[in-house]
């Protein structure tokens, strides 16, 4: 019994804390798919598109937390690359967002909005797109730009 | 600490040029902090898993970003502690009189199972620990993977870092003092109720 207790002092949180660790990896563990998806973002990168990044999201700020939330809850997100920026409003609406985004800085030739599901590609009118009924989760924003630049903007999860 | 350093910015600059094994070498040491820092938020287990990929996304698109290797784990707890608060928000659960520190949420996410805990002393601590206070809970689940990076666990805590080691040895006194006889029975600590 004696010989079980840990000493005092400071070895002996360490000793209760890497039993805690244990504890706690056993009780609640990383799922498993979390470390395999971590390693496949890798493959997103592409060092040949300029990144536009998040600089601004109203879901962030304090004030927001005084609001009262419900259906239609506007969520404002900005990116920013060099002069180009790309402002970004994000409508609520159950399950699915509506996107309406616009782009200063630059003109646009196109625009294409990417989920995890896929890419799809939007109108753009003087610098300005909309998508209704994206589905809930990560998306980002594709532009090339009239010069021909491929922009493309951080991850959002909306 | 060097090494560390010229470990870090090494498996940095190849993941940076592609290199798939740095990059999983990357995400094998820190995956695990990453989740506990998420799981400290009392977010469930998929919000967690939500902020811990959106927060390898932000590494990816800044991998040749990091001005300051030897601070990545501090760059990645702060975007995991930003993702999480995010997630709150949204799902309108922070509520404002506690503001950033989420220290007191009254909703419990702790896993309950312990069946799968075989070892008796094992079982014990788990009941002890879920026994302490909020704010122990979150600091010592996030302590036991890092126990000694008080700047990373005063990040991700949005404590003071200067609290950090005296409220660490509180957490541990208070846990001792749940174990009761199971582990010293002679501790003497007069914080102790």
């Amino acid at each position: 019994m004696t010989a079980h207790r840990p000493p005092l002092g400071r070895d002996g949180d360490e000793e209760l804390l890497a039993r805690l660790r244990d504890v706690l990896a056993e009780v609640d563990p990383v799922p498993d798919h979390l470390v395999g998806g971590a390693k496949a973002l890798l493959g997103l990168r592409r060092v040949d598109e300029e990144l536009a990044r998040l600089v601004r999201d109203s879901a962030e700020e304090r004030g927001r937390l005084l609001a009262v939330r419900g259906e239609g809850d506007v969520r404002l997100i900005s990116f920013e690359t060099g002069p180009v920026t790309v402002e970004l409003q994000v409508t609520e609406q159950g399950p699915t967002r509506d996107l309406v985004a616009q782009v200063a800085g630059t003109g646009v030739a196109r625009a294409e909005v990417e989920t995890s599901g896929g890419r799809q590609r939007v109108p753009v009118k003087d610098s300005l797109f909309t998508l209704d009924g994206v589905a809930a989760g990560l998306l980002r924003l594709r532009l090339l730009t009239d010069s021909g630049r491929e922009l493309v903007t951080s991850w959002v999860r909306v | 600490m060097t090494d560390t350093f010229s470990a870090t910015a090494s498996l940095l600059a190849r993941a940076a040029q592609g290199d798939q094994r740095a990059w999983d070498t990357l995400v094998d040491q820190h995956t695990t902090l990453l989740y506990a820092v998420a799981r400290s938020f009392r977010l469930d287990a998929a919000d967690a898993g939500d902020v811990v990929q959106t927060t390898w996304l932000r590494l990816v698109e800044h991998l040749d970003r990091i001005q300051d290797p030897s601070r990545l784990v501090g760059w990645l707890v702060t975007t995991a502690r930003r993702e999480a608060l995010r997630v709150l928000r949204r799902s309108g659960r922070e509520r404002p009189a506690i503001d950033d520190s989420a220290l007191d949420r009254a909703d419990d996410a702790e896993p309950v199972d312990a069946a799968l805990l075989t070892d008796e002393r094992n079982r014990a601590l788990w009941a002890a620990y879920r026994q302490l206070p909020e704010k122990c809970r979150q600091l010592l689940r996030i302590a036991v993977w890092e126990p000694k990076a008080y700047d990373e666990i005063s990040v991700a805590l949005g404590m003071p870092v200067g609290s950090i080691g005296p409220t660490r040895r509180r957490c541990l006194t208070r846990l001792r003092a749940l174990l009761d006889g199971t582990v010293v029975a002679d501790e003497q600590d007069g914080e102790l109720r």
